[in-house]
């Protein structure tokens, strides 16, 4: 019979991968490819447009749009913005800063060690009640 | 045979047949053949798989086999994955490098019989999908 299965050594395996994909700039940027693809595809699709209808648009020939729709790793940002333009579609480009991450989390975790060393300085209430009654959030 | 768990995104959870050990057939018969850079390549379509829309409308990412009822191909190239639906969520069957521009006939009747298998044992099993 069929088995659902988990094992550990392959989810582990493609965490990893995810994880490796995320620090390197070209695998990243194949993976948002791919969601650039779609979106632009199913642009078409809800407007009804072919490949030809829109290389009509853009003055361009249908392979040049199928090559776009295929992923070509050097399309210019000037490209994406001309074709999301005549879809109808505005990008936004977002940068995340991984330092400021990385701040915020440390200064979470020092904002939590206060609250802690607070709680653990008032001797008749304990962390676990404190929290339980809810004080743990207004203190 | 085995479903084998890879990933859960946002939009659906990603599983792979495997015949043995919990090994994805498709990881058993390709990955010796493939560099780092396209098993990478295929983990990135498949996050894809697991956080897109359904079905995928770009079809030089995803598409539907033509005279196949629920079978799917995903193609980071130059490999081909097989997959099917089970509810909401993908299940690979195995893939192959690709050599010609056309799906190859028995890679596909082989996705067939795998996923024919599969739903057998399933419906042995008592179970309802």
């Amino acid at each position: 019979m069929a088995r659902f299965i988990k094992n550990k050594q392959i989810q582990d395996e493609f965490k990893q991968a995810l994880e490796t994909i995320e620090k390197d700039w070209s695998l990243n940027l194949e993976r948002q490819l791919l969601d650039i693809r779609e979106r632009i595809s199913q642009q078409m699709q809800k407007r009804n447009m072919t490949r030809a209808d829109l290389a009509n648009m853009l003055n361009s020939s249908r392979s040049y749009v199928t090559q776009l729709l295929s992923g070509n790793e050097n399309i210019r940002l000037s490209t994406l913005f001309k074709v999301s333009f005549a879809l109808g579609l505005k990008p936004t480009i977002q940068f995340k800063d991984e330092e400021d991450e990385l701040l915020q989390i440390f200064f979470h975790s020092r904002i939590h060690q206060e609250r802690i060393r607070q709680l653990s300085e008032s001797e008749t209430v304990t962390f676990q009640e404190k929290f339980l009654k809810g004080g743990y959030e207004r203190t | 045979m085995q479903v084998v768990f890879l990933s859960e995104g946002s939009a659906r959870k990603v599983s792979a047949l495997s015949m043995s050990r919990g090994v994805p057939i498709y990881q058993a018969e390709l990955y010796s053949e493939l560099d780092e850079r396209t098993k990478l390549k295929i983990v990135n379509y498949i996050d894809f798989l697991s956080k897109s829309t359904f079905p995928v409308t770009n079809t030089t990412i995803s598409k539907k086999l033509k005279g196949c009822n629920n079978l799917y191909e995903i193609l980071p190239k130059p490999v081909r994955l097989f997959f099917f639906m089970l509810g909401n969520d993908a299940i690979i069957t195995h893939g192959y490098v690709k050599k010609k521009n056309k799906t190859d006939k028995t890679e596909i009747e082989r996705a067939k019989s795998l996923k024919a298998r599969f739903f057998k044992e399933e419906d042995d099993d008592g179970s309802i999908h």
